[in-house]
């Protein structure tokens, strides 16, 4: 991540770890629909 | 959608976006991990694709953080659950808890170079970070950890 963004920069490292998180969002609800035997729209 | 929000506005868990750390990648994998485990679930439980990313998933998250032996400890038995309680006779039980064991293998083979390395440098058997993450030989504050 450094590498591509430049030392130090943990703006960047923020905003990929929100990405990572709403996809970790969007796993649960996926999962808990795959539970629930229905899919979310 | 409820869902969604839950694990968006969780403090728990959003709180680690705003630090470079290893959590946001290790909930991540927790996540994929028990995703592909219902998948694989409900594709009957066999080779495909869905137990390779349990695995996968599994295996990373260990070598992300060391406590995540705790996730393979947990799923992998769980897996042997689902695979058991399908009640197949016995001379086939071996060929369902196949997959399962694969996992397992593929779980633990990246921790393998570490072995090798830490046995060859070390002379220790420690595929982990230690329980308290210092190097071999050091004092461990016990007493100031308890305080």
């Amino acid at each position: 991540m450094f590498s591509i963004f430049g030392v130090e920069h943990y703006a960047a490292v923020m905003y990929v770890q929100c990405v990572i998180d709403l996809c970790t969002c969007l796993l649960m609800l996926r999962w808990q629909g795959d539970c629930l035997g229905h899919r979310p729209r | 959608m409820t869902a969604l929000w839950l694990s968006a506005l969780c403090p728990f868990t959003a709180i680690y976006t705003a630090a470079p750390l290893t959590e946001v990648l290790t909930l991540f994998c927790i996540a994929l991990t028990f995703y592909a485990l219902e998948r694989w679930r409900d594709a009957g439980m066999g080779f495909n694709r869905w137990l390779w990313l349990t695995a996968v998933a599994m295996a990373y998250s260990v070598l992300l953080r060391p406590e995540q032996g705790l996730l393979a400890a947990t799923v992998v038995p769980a897996m042997l659950w689902l695979v058991w309680r399908r009640g197949k006779p016995r001379r086939l039980l071996f060929a369902a808890v196949t997959p399962v064991a694969l996992a397992a293998v593929c779980v633990v083979l990246p921790l393998a170079p570490w072995l090798v390395r830490n046995w060859r440098t070390f002379h220790v058997v420690q595929p982990l970070a230690p329980r308290y993450a210092t190097i071999l030989e050091k004092i461990v504050p016990l007493g100031f950890q308890r305080w």
